[in-house]
């Protein structure tokens, strides 16, 4: 590839249009991989909090930001229903129909739901929120948490409570572990979609 | 590379395990799914493990059924204590007669066998089965939704990109890590994630372009009947 | 030279009409050139060509124009303006009826090849010409025999050699039959010996089947050469258009008058 043109059909100069067909179906099936390599990733220590996080939220939330609402529903499902086929993509080289007995069945249900709020809400921002510099990014992080907290967290402790017969404060205490890191996971996410919109700006002006 | 290269791990054999119908393999790690989630009692949960390790006989593997235990021994640790927490000082706040540790072992028990069970269970259906047949299977999953509005023929190629790029997307991890270490740099989340993301991010549109260049996915027009011959 | 042993195929016909592309840009300004829309590139404009050779060749520097110029072929890209005729078809309105008789090599097979495996790669492209499933596996192993690939339908794109994915990708493109055969620098990527390999095996084509004609961009003079037209590309205008040897040699000329003009 040596040239310096775009490897994408091109836009009409007169207003963003919908990524090409081809193009969706490509986008979903990369970023389906992505989330599946995070998972596999070594989970990385991180310092103060002593908790081991994976990359996979991280992984999820980038990609409902990136991508938006529809494609990132698609994308986080399409992994999530790989896995349950049985390829190994999720945490731990493990997959199948079998993880819906075990502690992250809720959590894993939730990836598609935390992805299209989080990409409706990121579309939102950048809609309305035309270049307004570092507010706007705290918005996009704020569109991450919210859908963290509105699917993710919620739905994880109905699972463990329902596939390991937890009481619900039990359930709480161990979904409390993973907040700081998710935290961090969400500004990274943000930092690492500010960088991706600029180097593809196509990808920031989107319906949904 | 080779750890993200190698996503099927089939092993082949002729045995009735490997040879029975990819839905019913589905149907049996459902229903021991469902089992084990919804009905917990000792019996029930070692009923299930033993159908698991029948089956695992019956396919010339029994030499996998512990294989996991490696990897998952923490899980199961964690799934154990978290219940066994549960038992022991929060259900007993409204009782009386405080904690029964033995029934609260007990009980933890019949959660982390369950979870186990259900575990290998799906995991002997990737083992018995070529990849291309699961490929298969959810192409044909995903037709089921075609009254849904959803293209078959885009989803499954979807898949099969997944597939094709986890490796792409692994080495390109261990590329960047390389060049991080190799300028004696910390390998810190950002600084590892962005260089392979904005890559990633070029080569979905490269791909874009080529499944574009081949005609692919066929325009709805052009959908000629899927072969429904296995 | 390989060419001299080719047999002349009667080529089909391509026609640009004043056709100029125009991207976007989040710099404006910085390679504004004069005439075009403030906020985007002109990568291409003044284009009137009719191509009618066998063999049609595209060099240029990096950035010339060359890549968008060959997409322009099967709709990848579409101009701003003017129009583009590819055997009587506009690839811009009937999209998929040319790339349903356009083959297109990219650069790196690695992003060409979509499927997990050789041999499932090979039946994606045989799936218009075969409906049944046995029948495309028994075809795709055919295939992939016939060009040296025999009993690698099970591997993983991955644990091929550079040049075998390259042949691979070609196998696939030209399990389709296409009537034009498109190329975009496929042989950058591969050493010597399967640079000879790949450059015969696409030169060659025109003729066989349905194919009719050839149109690919190099770096490679050598290449460039054997073409029976070749273009030479410079910021986004065709500059020099004269058969293969010629154009190789006034390009070497025109890089190497730029070059003692900066010393």
């Amino acid at each position: 590839m040596s040239s310096s043109v775009p490897a994408q059909p091109h836009r009409t100069v007169h207003g963003a249009s919908a990524l090409p067909v081809p193009t969706q179906v490509a986008v979903t099936g990369v970023f389906a991989a992505l989330i599946a390599v995070a998972a596999m990733l070594p989970p990385i220590p991180v310092g103060g909090f002593g908790v081991p996080i994976t990359l996979q939220t991280f992984a999820v939330m980038l990609t409902g930001i990136v991508l938006g609402a529809r494609l990132g529903f698609l994308a986080v499902l399409l992994y999530l229903v790989a896995g349950l086929a049985g390829l190994p993509v999720f945490s731990g080289f493990s997959g199948g129909l079998g993880v819906l007995a075990g502690p992250s069945a809720g959590y894993l249900l939730a990836f598609p739901l935390a992805a299209a709020l989080a990409g409706a809400l990121t579309t939102l921002v950048l809609r309305r929120t035309a270049g307004r510099g570092f507010g706007r990014w705290a918005l996009v992080f704020l569109s991450a948490m919210v859908a963290s907290f509105t699917f993710v967290h919620p739905m994880g402790i109905g699972g463990m409570m329902i596939a390991l017969e937890l009481d619900v404060i039990t359930a709480l205490g161990a979904d409390m572990v993973f907040w700081p890191g998710d935290v961090l996971k969400n500004v990274l996410a943000t930092a690492v979609a500010v960088t991706l919109f600029r180097a593809f700006p196509g990808l920031a002006q989107r319906r949904w | 590379m080779t750890t993200f290269a190698r996503l099927f791990d089939h092993r082949p054999g002729s045995s009735p395990v490997h040879r029975a119908p990819l839905g019913l393999k589905y149907l049996v790690v459902l229903a021991v799914t469902v089992l084990v989630v919804s009905w917990r009692a000792p019996l029930v949960a070692l009923a299930a493990l033993a159908v698991v390790v029948v089956l695992h006989g019956a396919a010339g593997l029994i030499g996998e059924f512990l294989a996991p235990l490696r990897r998952l021994w923490p899980l199961l640790l964690v799934v154990g204590l978290a219940r066994w927490i549960s038992e022991v000082w929060v259900r007993p706040a409204g009782q009386a007669a405080g904690p029964d540790v033995g029934a609260a072992v007990l009980n933890a028990g019949v959660v982390v066998v369950g979870v186990y069970a259900a575990l290998t269970a799906a995991r002997l259906l990737l083992l018995t089965t070529p990849g291309p047949d699961l490929l298969d299977g959810m192409e044909r999953f995903f037709g089921l939704f075609r009254p849904l509005g959803v293209h078959p023929q885009a989803a499954a190629l979807a898949v099969n990109v997944m597939v094709r790029s986890i490796p792409w997307v692994g080495t390109a991890v261990e590329e960047t890590s390389e060049a991080l270490a190799a300028r004696g740099v910390r390998r810190t989340p950002q600084r590892l994630m962005l260089p392979v993301l904005v890559a990633t991010v070029g080569y979905a549109r490269a791909t874009g372009e080529a499944l574009a260049a081949r005609g692919l996915p066929d325009e709805p027009e052009h959908r000629h009947q899927e072969d429904t011959a296995p | 030279m390989i060419s001299d042993r080719l047999p002349a195929a009667s080529a089909g016909s391509i026609t640009f009409r004043q056709v100029g592309v125009e991207v976007p840009t989040t710099s404006p300004g910085q390679e504004q050139r004069p005439g075009s829309q403030p906020g985007t590139v002109r990568i291409l404009e003044g284009l009137d060509l009719e191509l009618t050779e066998a063999r049609v060749c595209v060099i240029g520097a990096n950035g010339s124009g060359k890549s968008t110029l060959i997409r322009l072929l099967n709709g990848l890209v579409s101009g701003s303006t003017g129009q583009v005729s590819v055997h009587g078809l506009d690839p811009a309105v009937q999209t998929a009826e040319v790339r349903a008789q356009t083959g297109f090599v990219f650069t790196n097979p690695l992003v060409q090849l979509v499927m997990p495996t050789a041999g499932e790669d090979v039946e994606l492209s045989l799936r218009r010409t075969h409906a049944r499933r046995a029948q495309r596996r028994s075809a795709a192993a055919d295939l992939l025999t016939e060009f040296g690939l025999g009993g690698l339908a099970d591997r993983s794109v991955y644990d091929l050699s550079g040049g075998q994915r390259q042949r691979l990708a070609l196998a696939t493109v030209l399990a389709t039959d296409p009537v034009l055969l498109v190329a975009d620098e496929p042989t950058t990527l591969l050493d010597l010996a399967w640079t000879l390999d790949v450059q015969q095996l696409l030169l060659s084509r025109p003729g066989i089947g349905r194919c009719r004609q050839l149109v690919y961009t190099t770096h490679d003079l050598e290449f460039a050469a054997l073409a029976d037209r070749c273009l030479v590309m410079d910021r986004g205008r065709v500059v020099h258009d004269a058969a293969g040897p010629d154009a190789v040699r006034w390009y070497r000329e025109l890089v190497h008058s730029r070059r003692t003009g900066q010393d």
